[in-house]
């Protein structure tokens, strides 16, 4: 299955891309993919963010079947 | 009832089906309180008087900077370094005076969030920073207020409506706060000056319609812009009752509650002030010294074997005379001498233990 993750606010600054696929095998459940980003950008591993598949915002245990966008949502402070 | 020149004020409301003569009015009842008057609080305020919210609380305890310009509308270069709430009730009762301002010139607490809430329908934040957006979210919680979140990160802005005939909270949004050191304001990343306009607009946007009960508040539901793409996506959230308990116990120990602390701004509660009982049992004892930093004609005077005076013109001279094997505690007027000596001598000299009267000698044996 292929993931669109879109990636939103501080965390941009750290992919440096706002968006990018990911060809994620079978299945995969958020904490996985929370684990494969921050292997892949350790930075992200001080980040606080919370994780959207197809517009709905899951918890971690919630597991991906097939191709979605996944959105990676951290909170803005700013006013 | 509307007087005639509300009725001509408020005509384009009133001729909208959605809104007429009952929607005016439950806007001229309606009491709102917006926290900060600042990037997302200058559009709310405005367009809530505009539309003629009968009773709006503002409350900021910040000044103007000239850097607050290129965003915050309400202000002029001439207020520059007035205090914001105060500032902006001035201009906004020049564009409706129908409305009642109430003002608070201070930073929201644990100690004066409640009774505050209490006060008002409907709650909207335009905070700049997470210890405050998370105590704005428990004090709404606690005091059952529907609460309009807004948040802004340089070219992108979140809203939502929390709270709202048992939808989700901020907590059920973000359950845990970024660690300390990681995050940042707009005064040190810098935003686009229009992107808290539309934040903010949309803000008072939700509260309109949670107002006059039409159309469907953005419960349940996250907006994101994107100024730079100039699109939008919206994320559905739902409640987590576990969340929300969170909130609802903390109910007994709400004001003695470290935001900064849960936050992480600050990694201990610090402990440097002494009560009017402590500082009774502290007085004549030879292991302690009580420096009063207050002027000699400054009553009611303080009496005491181990009492000892320096004034804040003697200071730097004097610095020697606080540095000691005995415990310090430092006394002033009202707190805000000892409280600045205290950091002074801190920061400068590395003096981590010293003490202070809370609340001075105003607050000590009356």
């Amino acid at each position: 299955m292929i993931l669109n993750l879109k990636y939103f606010g501080r965390i941009v600054e750290i992919t440096n891309l706002t968006e990018e696929q990911y060809n994620a095998g079978e299945s995969m459940s958020l904490n996985e993919l929370r684990t494969w980003l921050i292997n892949r950008y350790t930075d992200l591993e001080k980040e606080s963010f919370q994780i959207a598949v197809n517009q709905e915002l899951k918890s971690n245990d919630f597991l991906i079947k097939g191709d979605c966008e996944v959105a990676i949502l951290p909170p803005f402070a700013g006013g | 009832m509307l007087s005639k020149t509300e009725n001509s004020r408020y005509n384009r409301h009133i001729i909208l089906e959605e809104v007429g003569m009952q929607g005016q009015l439950k806007l001229k009842a309606a009491k709102v309180l917006v926290i900060g008057a600042g990037g997302l609080g200058c559009p709310i305020l405005q367009y809530l008087t505009a539309a003629g919210v009968g009773t709006i609380g503002i409350i900021d305890f910040d000044t103007v900077d000239l850097s607050n310009l290129q965003r915050q509308i309400l202000f002029t270069s001439e207020d520059v370094g007035q205090n914001k709430a105060v500032c902006a009730a001035q201009r906004l009762k020049q564009l409706n005076d129908d409305v009642l301002f109430q003002v608070y010139p201070e930073r929201l607490t644990t100690a004066n969030a409640l009774e505050l809430f209490a006060s008002y329908d409907l709650v909207v934040d335009g905070t700049d920073n997470f210890s405050t957006r998370y105590l704005v979210n428990d004090a709404a919680v606690l005091s059952e207020k529907p609460l309009v979140y807004g948040s802004i990160y340089k070219f992108q802005g979140q809203v939502s409506v929390f709270n709202y005939k048992k939808g989700p909270t901020y907590r059920c949004l973000f359950p845990v706060p970024p660690k300390a050191g990681t995050i940042k304001n707009c005064s040190e990343i810098g935003v686009i000056g229009v992107l808290p306009g539309i934040i903010g607009t949309q803000q008072a946007n939700e509260a309109i319609k949670i107002i006059l009960e039409i159309g469907k508040p953005l419960s349940g539901q996250l907006l994101i812009y994107d100024a730079l793409q100039a699109n939008y996506m919206s994320v559905g959230i739902q409640r987590s009752d576990e969340e929300v308990q969170k909130t609802i116990d903390l109910k007994e120990r709400f004001t003695e509650y470290n935001y900064d602390l849960f936050c992480g701004v600050v990694t201990e509660v610090e402990n440097h002030e002494v009560t009017a009982s402590e500082f009774t049992e502290m007085l004549n004892k030879e292991t302690v010294r009580i420096i009063d930093l207050r002027e000699e004609w400054e009553e009611p005077q303080l009496d005491g074997n181990n009492v000892e005076r320096i004034i804040m013109s003697d200071l730097q001279i004097k610095i020697d005379r606080f540095k000691t094997d005995k415990k310090v505690v430092l006394v002033c007027q009202t707190g805000a001498r000892s409280n600045n000596v205290r950091q002074l001598l801190k920061q400068a000299h590395q003096l981590n233990d010293i003490k202070e009267l809370k609340g001075g000698m105003q607050n000590y044996g009356n």
